[in-house]
């Protein structure tokens, strides 16, 4: 008795495509599921800080912004600085999160110590990234391919409260292309505070 | 008529098989009743022992960042044995991704990978990248300072690649990127999913492997009629001593050396600390510490490692000429030297350099150092063995051999970057003499 080839084969096809689209039928959902859909968040939320009355110089505070998690830092400089805001433009708010790895790096009162210049400003302990404060966070050692972003800061000089009220670029490192300049990209992949 | 027990005993071996366990399962050659042809099944157990305090880690552990801490802490410090378990399924996680690195290199140095066993490398390889994705995930889960901090800066390397290639697995990996859901994802791969592909992998493997059979000592043809030893009691009992020490060596090493938590995980902590990751992913911490991968070029680095176990995995497709010799196969057999020694080497030096951006020239003359020490033993070690047709019983431990070479290798290393002159010199004479001497011990295997 003789095999019909083709037949067989065509079989074995319709068994294998049966296959595939049961599998491919999961597959679909399942990514979906699993992968979630960025907010649509487009705009930055107007957020109070700190009073300056609170402020002391060389002491930063903390605050999350424009995520729950991700810290930055808000200082007063001893003197003044570029895009400082306040009587002596010498506040200032830059993201806490180093643009090389993501590690949170510390504020330092002077770089000098650690190899940059006589400023005050951030020094990333993993990696020794160092970021100038009185000249908008540029990169003055280190392996940091961009600044750190800055925080637009809104000053209410009859109450003294600070408000954040953006991100200037680059990107919050891990959002987005890494130091890239569409700062909506900060809202997407968190909760916004 | 029989009595009473040879009936039971009858009954009992009809009923489960006991009595025919060498059609089911080969039995075993007994030239392998020696622990180094062993470490898998000792991974094995290692894995099932994980699995019995995992699940008993999980009648107390709440995955969520307010309770994942201080659950962890509370079964630390108030639970009946909690700080032994704990430390046990650290320390038998530590000895587990020990030992598959062991395994790894132990059958490359015999070439265990050659015909008809590519099979057994792939599987091998893909189990132990899920190893390691269980200490990955596994090392975020008590939420200190270090771990969380180290694991987001893992995950932040996903940056530098492409978005579309990159947002979707960063999507599954820390879903919406909430700590919450981090963390909620990390443990449910490291308690479903990697257990799943764990479990189905190692069918595989040691499918293939009842396919295949041991492979035989280096020199050695294949044969069918070794002298083997059954399963039943034979096997059984080997296995049970072995696992008995391995798992009683844990218990005391945890009893005596109980694992000590880490600070919670916040923002505070974490600006006063620097991110560390566990010492197995040192080496891969080191290459992104050079110089030259500083700034946007890190996607070199990641790219290097990427293909690095990309080559690890092909390493049978790779090497397919001749036997399993290493003087057959010198260029391969070499750089796998070179490659274990570097790993241990750069562990080391991670180890004592946190944080800092290491100069580029330094890792080449290290590196290179190492490469041409080894290269130099490798030529000689081989060239010897050409000269006479010596024969002699199969090589001792290679792996051994290999691993004491290669901490030689690296302290030495270590102790010029360390300015320890003397010292250096006598450990890289050390190092050299050993790679010539086990080399050639190798080669006394081959008939």
């Amino acid at each position: 008795m003789t095999v019909d080839r083709s037949r067989r084969n065509f079989l074995k096809g319709m068994v294998a495509l049966g296959a595939l689209i049961a599998v491919g039928g999961v597959a679909k959902p399942l990514l979906d599921y699993a992968v979630v859909s960025g907010t649509v968040v487009t705009t930055f939320p107007k957020v109070k800080v700190a009073n300056i009355s609170q402020l002391e110089v060389n002491q930063p505070v903390i605050f999350n912004y424009p995520l729950t998690n991700e810290p930055n830092y808000l200082v007063m400089l001893d003197k003044s600085a570029e895009y400082g805001i306040g009587p002596q433009n010498n506040i200032v708010a830059f993201s806490a999160i180093c643009e090389h790895y993501g590690c949170i790096y510390h504020y330092r009162t002077s770089l000098a110590p650690y190899g940059g210049p006589d400023a005050p400003g951030g020094h990333c302990p993993c990696h020794g990234s160092l970021y100038d404060y009185l000249e908008d966070a540029k990169v003055v050692g280190g392996p940091a391919p961009c600044p750190v972003p800055r925080v637009n800061l809104e000053l209410d000089s009859s109450t003294g409260d600070i408000y954040a009220v953006g991100m200037e670029p680059p990107t919050i490192f891990s959002h987005g292309q890494s130091c890239s300049s569409d700062v909506t990209d900060d809202l997407q992949g968190g909760s916004v505070v | 008529m029989s009595s009473l027990s040879e009936r039971v005993q009858k009954w009992i071996e009809e009923r489960f098989g006991t009595k025919s366990v060498d059609r089911i399962l080969r039995p075993i050659p007994n030239f392998s009743f020696r622990p180094d042809y062993w470490m898998g099944s000792l991974l094995v157990l290692g894995f099932i022992m994980q699995g019995i305090t995992g699940f008993l880690l999980l009648l107390y552990y709440v995955p969520t960042p307010a309770q994942a801490w201080t659950s962890t802490n509370s079964i630390v410090t108030s639970v009946p044995y909690g700080s032994l378990l704990l430390t046990f399924h650290l320390y038998d996680a530590y000895a587990i991704i020990l030992i598959v690195f062991l395994h790894m290199f132990r059958n490359f140095f015999v070439g265990a990978y050659k015909k008809p066993r590519e099979g057994m490398w792939f599987y091998g390889v893909i189990l132990g990248l899920i190893t390691l994705g269980f200490g990955f995930t596994g090392y975020l889960l008590p939420w200190t300072v270090v771990s969380k901090s180290a694991t987001d800066v893992g995950i932040g390397m996903l940056n530098y690649f492409p978005a579309w290639l990159t947002g979707p697995i960063k999507s599954i990996l820390i879903g919406n990127g909430t700590d919450a859901a981090e963390l909620t994802r990390f443990f449910a791969m490291h308690v479903i999913l990697l257990p799943l592909l764990l479990a189905l992998f190692l069918f595989l493997k040691l499918y293939t492997f009842e396919v295949h059979g041991i492979a035989p000592p280096v020199g050695k043809t294949e044969s069918n009629n070794e002298k083997s030893t059954s399963w039943m009691p034979g096997g059984i009992l080997y296995l049970l001593m072995l696992g008995l020490f391995y798992v009683g060596g844990l218990l005391i090493v945890s009893s005596i050396f109980p694992a000590t938590l880490p600070p919670a995980y916040s923002v505070q902590a974490a600006m006063s600390i620097t991110p560390e990751p566990d010492w197995y992913f040192l080496w891969i911490y080191q290459i992104l510490k050079l110089s030259i991968f500083g700034g946007p070029n890190v996607i070199y680095a990641l790219t290097l490692i990427t293909l690095l176990f990309v080559v690890l995995f092909l390493v049978p497709v790779i090497d397919t000429r001749g036997g399993r010799a290493p003087s057959e196969r010198p260029v391969v057999f070499t750089l796998g030297m070179i490659v274990a020694t570097s790993v241990v080497f750069m562990t080391v030096w991670a180890y004592l350099t946190p944080g800092q951006t290491i100069p580029f020239y330094q890792a080449v003359l290290y590196i290179g150092g190492i490469a041409l020490f080894e290269g130099i033993a490798a030529y000689f070690g081989l060239r010897r063995r050409k000269a006479g047709n010596s024969t002699g019983r199969a090589h001792p431990s290679i792996a051994m051999a290999v691993l004491a070479v290669s901490i030689a290798g690296a302290s030495a290393s270590l102790m010029l970057l360390e300015k320890g002159y003397l010292i250096s010199i006598f450990l890289i004479v050390g190092f050299v003499f050993s790679s010539m001497s086990s080399l050639s011990k190798i080669e006394r295997g081959r008939k």
